[in-house]
């Protein structure tokens, strides 16, 4: 098993994650598990708002 | 690699993590198994079509996941303009490509995730390089 980052594998697409399991050559980032990880910055930064009632 | 700015960056914007304090162990074989968070309350910064756009980059086949410029058109929408008026003015520039092709840098704001700007289709090189105003830098 890969060794992570601390924090990151929250960011990461499952097929880094497990690329065996995805049929893929290599865990190597794509411009795909770029598009998740912002997904989930977005995921992230918009249920900090939405948490504490921003307006 | 952007994956380690975001964590860096968001260690300082906020202190709600995805997955909450569940173990990193236990978090790879969640996501590989199909599992993502859940929707939160908050109507305002989740609207339905934000959370669409959200599960649909979550895929686990990431040939259906949008590309960069849909997802720029959506969180620039007009229909999420309204969440501007909490900017601060922290910009950060989100730099997606691989290394000797061509590539995109997406611009948002790092307090509402609103896009303002991209730079579509350009030779790596002539992407802006990591920029910073603010406290935070995304980039690859």
């Amino acid at each position: 098993m890969t060794a992570f980052r601390p924090g990151g594998v929250r960011y990461m697409a499952p097929e880094l994650l497990d690329h065996i399991q995805f049929h893929l050559p290599s865990s190597n980032p794509s411009k795909e598990s770029d598009i998740y990880s912002l997904a989930m910055t977005t995921f992230e930064v918009r249920s900090f708002h939405a948490s504490h009632d921003y307006r | 690699m952007i994956i380690a700015d975001i964590a860096t960056f968001l260690q300082t914007l906020s202190e709600i993590q995805p997955y909450g304090n569940t173990r990193d162990g236990v978090i790879i074989s969640q996501v590989v198994s199909g599992d993502r968070p859940s929707r939160p309350m908050g109507a305002r910064w989740l609207q339905d079509q934000v959370w669409d756009m959200i599960m649909i980059c979550w895929n686990e086949r990431r040939e259906l996941r949008w590309d960069i410029r849909t997802v720029y058109k959506q969180l620039s929408a007009a229909s999420i303009q309204e969440i501007a008026e909490s900017e601060r003015g922290n910009r950060c520039i989100l730099s997606i490509g691989d290394i000797g092709l061509r590539g995109y840098s997406l611009f948002i704001d790092v307090q509402t995730t609103r896009a303002s700007q991209i730079i579509e289709d350009a030779p790596l090189q002539d992407l802006p390089a990591a920029q910073v105003e603010g406290n935070c830098g995304l980039y690859r």
